[in-house]
């Protein structure tokens, strides 16, 4: 697959966990992602193939850096994401979801309740713009 | 709405209705799971070159046929691009199908679990 000239993967990843986590999977178009991220639409959907496989990337990244100990809010953002929008359609995002749930939250309910407040309430000086 | 799109154990199949059956020169497209890398709801497809068509049919905001974009071959049938998706295919004489469909949100959903579980 051809990568653009530039092509940082990780900080593609990191820039959609961001995206996806602050914003929503769905409520996000595919030209907010290619805005964000930097990507024309050719490179998106021969690198990464849909928006689902992109969130999916994102969230695995997020997975390895947990398990070194790298989880900020950001990715805990991501994983909320994850639980509320893309795990109830299939087994597959289901699972990848929870093993997120595992490494970031411990799999303790009580501090992804409490996550979702703090996400919920946090104020953005810079929102992205919308579309 | 110019598709049907019909999900087996072992395939996806996107059926042109009507007339675009004509127009795109296609009674039906049948790609097994493991050649479907994704779908997408992505109107934004209206901005995307089209490159050359052929065989098949550009009529303002209606394409269907065979369109040929940056060497590579795309299906396409579209009637307005407010409900289009696009599949995105490997190992396929098309690399991209983009087409209309009547609930975008639940298409790419239900293609998306089924594609990964392949």
């Amino acid at each position: 697959m051809g990568r653009p000239r530039g092509f940082d993967e990780n900080q593609v990843l990191l820039g959609a966990a961001e995206l996806f986590g602050e914003r929503g999977f769905d409520a996000v178009s595919v030209d907010t992602v290619l805005a964000s991220l930097g990507l024309s639409r050719a490179s998106f959907y021969k690198i990464y193939g849909s928006k689902h496989r992109l969130f999916q990337m994102a969230l695995e990244n997020v997975c390895h850096r947990a398990e070194v100990g790298q989880v900020d809010d950001r990715a805990k953002d991501l994983v909320v994401v994850a639980l509320l929008e893309l795990a109830p359609i299939s087994r597959d995002h289901r699972d990848l979801a929870l093993r997120a749930v595992e490494l970031c939250f411990h799999s303790d309910a009580r501090c992804i309740g409490e996550h979702l407040v703090s996400r919920a309430v946090r104020p953005h000086d810079d929102p992205r713009p919308t579309r | 709405m110019s598709n049907t799109v019909t999900m087996t154990d072992t395939d996806l199949v996107i059926a042109p209705q009507g007339l675009d059956k004509l127009w795109s020169f296609t009674g039906s497209l049948t790609i097994p799971w493991n050649h479907v890398r994704g779908a997408t709801h992505d109107p934004g497809m209206k901005s995307e070159p089209k490159g050359w068509r052929g065989p098949g049919l550009r009529v303002g905001q209606k394409l269907s046929g065979t369109f040929h974009a940056e060497g590579e071959r795309q299906f396409w049938n579209v009637s307005g691009f407010e409900n289009t998706i696009v599949i995105e295919l490997s190992d396929e004489d098309y690399t991209r199908v983009v087409i209309s469909v009547e609930d975008p949100a639940a298409q790419v959903a239900q293609i998306a679990a089924r594609a990964a579980a392949h």
